[in-house]
């Protein structure tokens, strides 16, 4: 034996002789031959190794250089050396802890959390897609099949492959449960359960365990193999986190304080972001808890949970700022879209057997808003009924719908109603055990008091409406009994006839199921002819008109259906008043011309929000139609900002914050007398900031400028809900016919002209009725009071005499609401009284043929008589 | 298929691997690190190193190869390892074959492209 320099520990030492010993064993040699081939491998170790780690041979060393030589760097027995298979322990005891937390447990939790989603209720959904069920079962999988010896048939390539990207998911898994092993370790110590959260971080040192020992065998083909697996592992992993890391990043930016850092977020998102992830988030805060997020937000916020044991301050997410934010990136409401889909269908669930998207998270239950979406929820049955008078020039429409609900709670029903353009709800009915019951009409906060009470705290049977803007109402319903329980009710609508048209109600906003084959059967009738859309006319029914066609389902949800009568409104009728007193019984109207003089100037604020974009051509023909007025007409682009370059330059992206356009226009329409701002506007799901601002400029000032909103797509709006108050903002005209209205409109706006305005005068009963003109329906009455609300003075007011004379004419206004309770009592309880059911609005019955055959004798007998008279 | 061509291959190298060690002596004296490491080097000579010094030593035994020994004051002690007359003449004869299999393979492969 030669010497060297290399100095070698005692375990070096050791293992190189055991691995000499063998080695000559294994080759059969004898002395001689066996004492070169000693010689010749220590002479080639000590070169390979001087000049390594100072010149000291250590055991890691001594391993690594076995292997190069393509022996067991750690051999248990001779025979073992022999062996060219890999040699994995099959020590008992290694064996149990392996199976046990590389497939059992790993197995267990997997499948607990598929079915319950225990952790994705309390911490993080680990199973947020298919693609992740998949990797998770990878591991599981591969652990399994490595452990067993038909995997030692298999090429290293495989084996190296399928640990590598074992390794990398392991990894990864075990990371995200990290923070978890304090409380995961207390739980055990002091509940005696908590395994389930510490077995991904012992799975991952199983599996690291399972990997070393194929990695045993040798050599550098199983190196390259596996070096790829755990890149390929981690490329998939951050392909897959990559967007929601993006987006939850982005959204944390979004939402700072800082407002340059929120527009940087924002600007980041609206650039790219996972639509499922941010929807997502705007649920979370739904249960006033940063938990129960997906890993991305558990990455970037929910890890730090348990620092909170140690008074770290939590991180809460405020569902409605994220819900802004949803709107400001992608332009449409969170809850117009389904919502987000889970694996693991109990993920945000606290209990068996209870969908995620129940009662738990109807936060807003009797609140003023439509939220979330739930499913199970559903409007099972619509119908419409209506009558148009082209005398008196009104419409009056009933829509009776009922609701299903297959939730094992009871939910709330609520929704969004675009009334026909310039309408009100003057009548609101609920069945009760299968009889209507009538509304009471009262000042706003009185009727949600007393829902809130019957509805929310007693879980008993009311219907609530409430405006929400010019000719808009919310309508909430609770509850809808749980298990396939129904509720039905009705909401009456009086609206005048528009250039002879009246539009039918549609849902703006919903939290209800509405079925694709769901349709709402019609029925129309009027003294005269009529058509549907222009094109579907009347038939004659008895003396009168009416027709029955069926609305598909999308079509009580978009503009387009409307019906036309071509008769002129009488110039005078009369109405007797059941309202008022003796005295004023009878209410004449009486239609005279006015001429309207051409604007000054037109300021026409654009929505630049994403929803707009089809629009925009469209917009820009209707200026172009005004001839030489167009350049009356001041473009300004809301963007969240002022923009003055005009529609084309403008990229439409997102939900934009229109309050600083708008309060720029109010501003600018001051400078002029004659001026009107006209705002053509998407869906608003959210406030402005701008919106104490804007109620200023509607508020204050000598001039009091014209604000029309125009809804090119129909939808919530959270800023007109603050501002419709004031006289001076106007609701423009439903698009039934999509923007081929809007260029007609504009025009008669700006370049003023002639029209009708109505004189009131009220009368005595006892007056004969010959003077007045023609009789007609009460609706004339209800409308008198519609239009005497509103325009009374610059600001509706809440004082008691205008809720009263409101609550009077049981209509729902700025701050009269309708409600419907269930018992005599509850009206009691909260000073309301129900309206008398012969004083409510109706469809006013076609009579019987036998009614007239009596009227026409009635007729003959008086004519007949009057002949007789001179005699 | 691929076990037939594994047993194959395992089968050549086995036959091939003395030419090798002789073929590369042909060119002069060399150490035994640097001997084995510039064989396994190769491509298609997939063996251990450590399998290389049972055969050298086979080869010295048979009289073809002669070591010598020479110590370093920096490093370890080498062996180097040159051929023998006999070993010389047995390396010439075995290339000589050899090369008539490859060019008999060669005139086949010629055969079978016509």
């Amino acid at each position: 034996m030669t010497t060297s320099n290399l100095e070698w520990t005692e375990s070096a030492r050791n293992r190189w002789e055991q691995f000499l010993e063998a080695k000559v064993l294994a080759d059969g040699l004898d002395a001689e031959d066996g004492a070169d081939l000693r010689e010749n491998l220590t002479l080639h170790i000590e070169e390979e190794l001087t000049g390594v780690n100072s010149g000291i041979a250590t055991l890691n060393l001594v391993d690594q250089a076995i292997a190069g030589l393509g022996g067991d760097p750690k051999p248990t027995t001779a025979v073992s050396q022999t062996n060219s298979l890999p040699t994995i322990s099959t020590k008992k005891k290694t064996s149990i802890s392996s199976v046990t937390f590389g497939v059992v447990f790993p197995i267990i939790v997997f499948g607990i959390e598929l079915v319950s989603g225990m952790c994705g209720s309390t911490f993080f959904d680990p199973l947020t897609t298919w693609f992740h069920v998949a990797l998770v079962a990878l591991v599981i999988g591969s652990n399994w099949w490595l452990l067993t010896a038909r995997s030692r048939s298999s090429s290293l390539r495989k084996r190296g492959l399928i640990s590598g990207i074992s390794m990398a998911v392991s990894g990864f898994y075990a990371l995200l449960f990290v923070p978890l092993i304090p409380i995961s370790c207390f739980a055990l110590i002091v509940f005696g359960m908590g395994l389930l959260s510490l077995t991904p971080v012992l799975n991952f040192f199983i599996t690291w365990r399972i990997s070393r020992q194929h990695r045993e065998h040798k050599n550098s083909e199983w190196k390259t193999w596996w070096r790829r697996g755990l890149l390929g592992g981690f490329l998939t992993l951050i392909l897959l986190e990559t967007p929601s890391l993006w987006t939850r990043i982005g959204l944390q930016r979004a939402l700072n304080e800082d407002s340059q850092i929120a527009e940087k977020g924002l600007s980041q998102l609206r650039l790219f972001h996972h639509e499922k992830t941010l929807l997502r988030a705007c649920y979370e805060g739904n249960r006033r808890t940063s938990q129960a997020t997906d890993i991305s937000g558990w990455i970037t916020h929910g890890s730090l949970m348990p620092l909170q044991i140690f008074g770290a301050r939590s991180h809460r997410i405020d569902s409605e700022e994220v819900r802004s934010i949803y709107y400001r990136v992608t332009g449409s409401t969170f809850n117009s879209q389904a919502p987000p889909s889970f694996v693991a269908k109990g993920s945000f669930m606290r209990r068996q057997n209870t969908n995620w998207d129940e009662l738990q998270w109807d936060d807003h239950l009797g609140e003023d808003q439509v939220a979330v979406r739930l499913a199970n929820l559903d409007l099972i049955q619509s119908r419409m009924d209506g009558h148009i008078d082209s005398a008196s020039g009104l419409a009056y429409q009933e829509w009776t719908m009922i609701f299903k609900n297959d939730n094992s709670i009871a939910n709330e029903a609520r929704m969004q109603i675009l009334l026909p353009e310039e309408g009100v709800v003057s009548r609101v009915t609920l069945w009760v055990n299968g009889e209507p019951r009538e509304a009471a009409f009262s000042s706003k906060s009185k009727v949600r008091k007393a829902y809130q009470a019957v509805a929310v705290r007693q879980r008993r049977d009311p219907v609530l409406v409430t405006a929400t803007g010019p000719g808009r109402v919310l309508v909430q319903c609770f509850p809808v009994p749980a298990n396939g329980g129904e509720m039905k009710i009705r909401i009456g609508m009086t609206s005048p006839l528009k250039k002879g048209r009246v539009a039918t109600p549609i849902l703006l906003e919903r939290n209800f199921g509405v079925s694709d084959t769901l349709n709402t059967p019609v029925w129309m009738q009027a003294p005269k002819e009529f058509s549907f859309r222009g094109s579907q006319k009347s038939h004659p029914d008895g003396p009168e008109q009416s027709l029955q066609l069926q609305l598909p389902a999308a079509n009580i949800q978009r503009e387009g259906s409307f019906f036309v009568s071509n008769h002129s409104p009488a110039p005078a009728v009369w109405c007797e008043d059941q309202f008022a007193n003796s005295e004023e019984k009878r209410l004449l109207r009486t239609l005279v011309p006015e001429e309207r003089p051409a604007l000054s100037q037109c300021l026409l604020v654009v929505d630049g929000s994403a929803s707009m974009k089809p629009f925009a051509e469209e917009i820009q023909k209707a200026i172009t139609e005004l001839g030489a007025n167009q350049n009356k007409v001041t473009i300004v682009v809301a963007n969240d900002e002022v923009s003055l370059d005009g529609l084309k330059k403008h990229r439409f992206s997102g939900g934009r914050d229109n309050g600083p356009a708008l309060e720029w226009a109010l501003r600018k329409a001051r400078e002029k007398p004659n001026s009107a701002v006209v705002w053509l506007h998407g869906p608003q799901p959210m406030g402005s900031s701008y919106q104490e601002s804007l109620a200023q400029l509607l508020e204050r000032g000598s001039s009091e400028v014209p604000l029309y909103s125009v809804a090119l797509k129909p939808g919530g709006n959270r800023v007109l809900e603050k501002l419709f108050q004031y006289r001076s903002v106007q609701m423009g005209p439903r698009l039934s016919r999509g923007t081929k209205d809007l260029g007609p409109w504009l025009k008669d706006l700006v370049n003023g002209g002639s029209s009708l305005t109505a004189e009131w005068k009220r009368g005595s009963e006892t007056e004969p009725e010959s003077i007045a003109g023609k009789k007609v329906w009460d609706q004339l009455a209800r409308w008198w009071a519609t239009e005497k609300v509103r325009t009374a003075g610059r600001q509706q007011t809440a004082d008691e005499d205008s809720i009263a004379f409101a609550a009077k004419y049981q209509l729902v206004t700025a701050f009269s609401g309708a409600v419907v309770l269930e018992t005599a009592e509850q009206y009691k309880q909260h000073g309301l009284e129900p309206v008398d059911p012969s004083t409510t609005p109706n469809i006013p019955a076609t009579p019987e043929p036998g009614t007239w055959f009596l009227m026409l004798m009635s007729a003959l007998i008086a004519l007949t008589r009057r002949k007789r008279a001179p005699c | 298929m691929d076990d037939f061509f594994d047993n194959w291959t395992v089968q050549v190298r086995k036959g091939v691997l003395e030419l090798f060690i002789l073929t590369s002596l042909r060119n002069g004296e060399r150490y035994g690190y640097e001997l084995v490491k510039s064989l396994v080097a190769l491509p298609g000579v997939d063996v251990a190193e450590g399998s290389m010094y049972p055969l050298l030593s086979r080869l010295k035994k048979k009289g073809f190869v002669k070591t010598r020994l020479v110590e370093s004051e920096s490093g370890p002690a080498r062996k180097y390892y040159s051929l023998s007359k006999n070993g010389e003449k047995e390396a010439d004869a075995m290339r000589s074959y050899f090369d008539g299999l490859v060019n008999g393979l060669t005139l086949l492969a010629k055969e079978e492209n016509k």
